[in-house]
């Protein structure tokens, strides 16, 4: 969030920093143990150099980047519509202990039940991503209209502002902003999801990577498959996330 | 299981259930002495953990069960569903290059699917698998379950067996898991010596024993049911010798596993003779 002290030059400086600071303590981390506990920086890119030219992180990343789609894709329309309705209707806070039970229960212990009820793969890890997406959809669309200001709604019922004036002017503003905020709060948790529930239960994409290399104590593989996965967080943060998040401002209402 | 002998050898077991426990348990010096499967061993010894192979406990344990007879060899299992424990681990090794030498491929003739035992357990009991490479003592533990639900499991196929055949020897033995001394010089080649003097007579005697060795095994690990453990004491093939006197054997076993296997499961290489404890 920007506020009107920062200074973008300097925030880009500490941030530089920081990195810079987080590979300095790994690389003594690294001069301190074993490889096979903590490869330094130097083996971890070498690995990843490895895994790129054999084709093996475009392979994976496909087949992961399939699954997390799609169960992002399903969690946020489900999550939408549900919360949408929620938002409407105020009776609909029926969905509001399923959501809560939803939040509450740790991941994994869906990833686990997900994988007696739908074996180990792609239907799986899409049945988990999209279940734990939803509650977060459900949640931002509900608050977003619970943030609307009750005077905008009571002046649309007192002047008999058509449905889609109303939808235009009130509910579609007042829900974009934090309807937004989930969508980018969805993508990096759907991300985290689809490697939990590969790691588990799958036989190909980056999380059974990731369990392979700990299996034979690749660590060096592991720590690259999991710079990868920064590298990928952080791009969709860039392409994605901010060019949403500056959109969602336009649809902010006029003070 | 690792155990930790002390002056008198009195010893205290830690039991591990993962790969990474054990790794653990290594590393923060927790156990001087641990129970591994071989290739396990060969991995931490080729990342550099200062480890030496004592002796090998048991051969060839690895079995396919079926409640159907129509297993007879090998290369009946294709166009069948089979379960493995342990994606890359020495059943899915061993069972892959059986599998690739009887010209079964095992990513197109039969379907392979991963699950843990009481997965494998549970549904071979249900009669929803027909299949499950399975070791001692998971493989009594099943029969047992099964029965419960009055389904007989047989073991259809002996995977040493199997090896005997494909390679031609009829001698030939797979090396399955042993114990290995964590930072031997620390321990003592004395202390060594005496635990796999005391651990070959235990073993002579949970042999010759079975029924009584049951209860005492439950004693200490809850989930190894007595019958379970007499049942399996038959087909562990429970032989421990010193790995020193069996290098070569070891060696030419996971040459010819190394036809098939993926370097990466034993750690890149086969290791140097340092890695065999000498008594």
């Amino acid at each position: 969030m920007q506020n009107s002290i920062s200074n973008p030059k300097k925030d880009l400086a500490y941030k530089l920093l920081g990195v810079l600071l987080i590979i300095l303590f790994w690389q003594l981390l690294s001069m301190r143990y074993l490889s096979v506990l903590v490869p330094s920086p130097a083996e971890t890119l070498s690995a990843m150099k490895q895994l790129l030219l054999s084709g093996e992180i475009t392979r994976n990343l496909r087949v992961s980047f399939e699954r997390q789609f799609t169960g992002l894709l399903l969690g946020v329309m489900i999550g939408t519509a549900t919360g949408l309705l929620a938002g409407l209707k105020r009776s609909l806070e029926l969905m509001n202990p399923l959501v809560k039970c939803l939040m509450t229960i740790p991941a994994v212990i869906f990833v686990v039940m997900a994988m007696v009820w739908f074996g180990m793969g792609s239907v799986m890890a899409v049945f988990v991503v999209a279940l734990l997406v939803f509650p977060i959809m459900h949640i931002n669309v509900v608050e977003g209209f619970k943030s609307i200001d009750s005077n905008y709604l009571q002046m649309a019922r007192v002047y008999r502002v058509p449905l889609k004036i109303r939808f235009q002017k009130i509910y579609l503003p007042g829900v974009m902003h934090s309807f937004l905020a989930g969508i980018s709060l969805a993508v990096a948790s759907s991300i985290r999801l689809t490697i939990m529930a590969e790691l588990l239960g799958a036989r190909e994409g980056m999380g059974q990577k990731i369990a392979i290399s700990r299996s034979y104590l690749q660590t060096d593989h592991l720590f690259a498959w999991v710079l990868v996965l920064i590298f990928i967080v952080f791009a969709l943060d860039w392409l994605f996330i901010r060019p949403v998040n500056r959109l969602a401002n336009r649809w902010k209402v006029p003070d | 299981m690792a155990e930790n002998p002390a002056d008198d050898l009195t010893l205290e077991i830690k039991p591990w259930q993962k790969g990474d426990q054990l790794l653990a348990m290594i590393t923060s010096n927790e156990v001087n002495m641990s129970a591994t499967p071989i290739t396990n061993a060969f991995m931490l010894y080729n990342k550099g953990i200062d480890i030496q192979l004592v002796n090998v406990a048991v051969w060839g344990m690895l079995y396919v069960l079926s409640p159907e007879d129509s297993v007879q060899s090998v290369a009946d299992l294709k166009g069948k569903q089979v379960s493995v424990t342990g994606q890359g681990g020495i059943h899915d090794l061993v069972f892959r290059h059986l599998l690739i030498q009887n010209g079964v491929d095992p990513d197109k003739d039969l379907e392979i699917i991963y699950l843990d035992l009481p997965e494998a357990s549970a549904k071979l009991a249900t009669g929803e698998l027909k299949y499950a490479v399975l070791n001692e003592p998971n493989s009594s533990m099943a029969t047992l379950n099964a029965r419960k639900g009055g389904v007989e499991l047989k073991r259809v196929l002996d995977l040493q067996e199997e090896w005997q055949k494909v390679t031609g020897q009829e001698k030939a033995r797979i090396p399955q898991a042993g114990f290995v001394v964590l930072n031997s010089e620390q321990l003592g080649k004395n202390a060594v010596a005496k635990f796999q003097e005391r651990f070959s007579a235990a073993a002579e005697w949970v042999n010759n024993n079975p029924a009584e060795a049951g209860p005492i095994v439950e004693k200490h690990f809850e989930w190894m049911k007595a019958p379970a453990v007499e049942q399996s004491l038959q087909y562990a093939r429970l032989n421990p010798e010193w790995a020193a006197d069996c290098q070569e054997e070891i060696e030419a076993f996971f040459t010819e596993l190394s036809k098939t296997a993926p370097p990466e499961a034993l750690g890149g290489k086969l290791p140097d003779a340092e890695f065999y404890f000498q008594p």
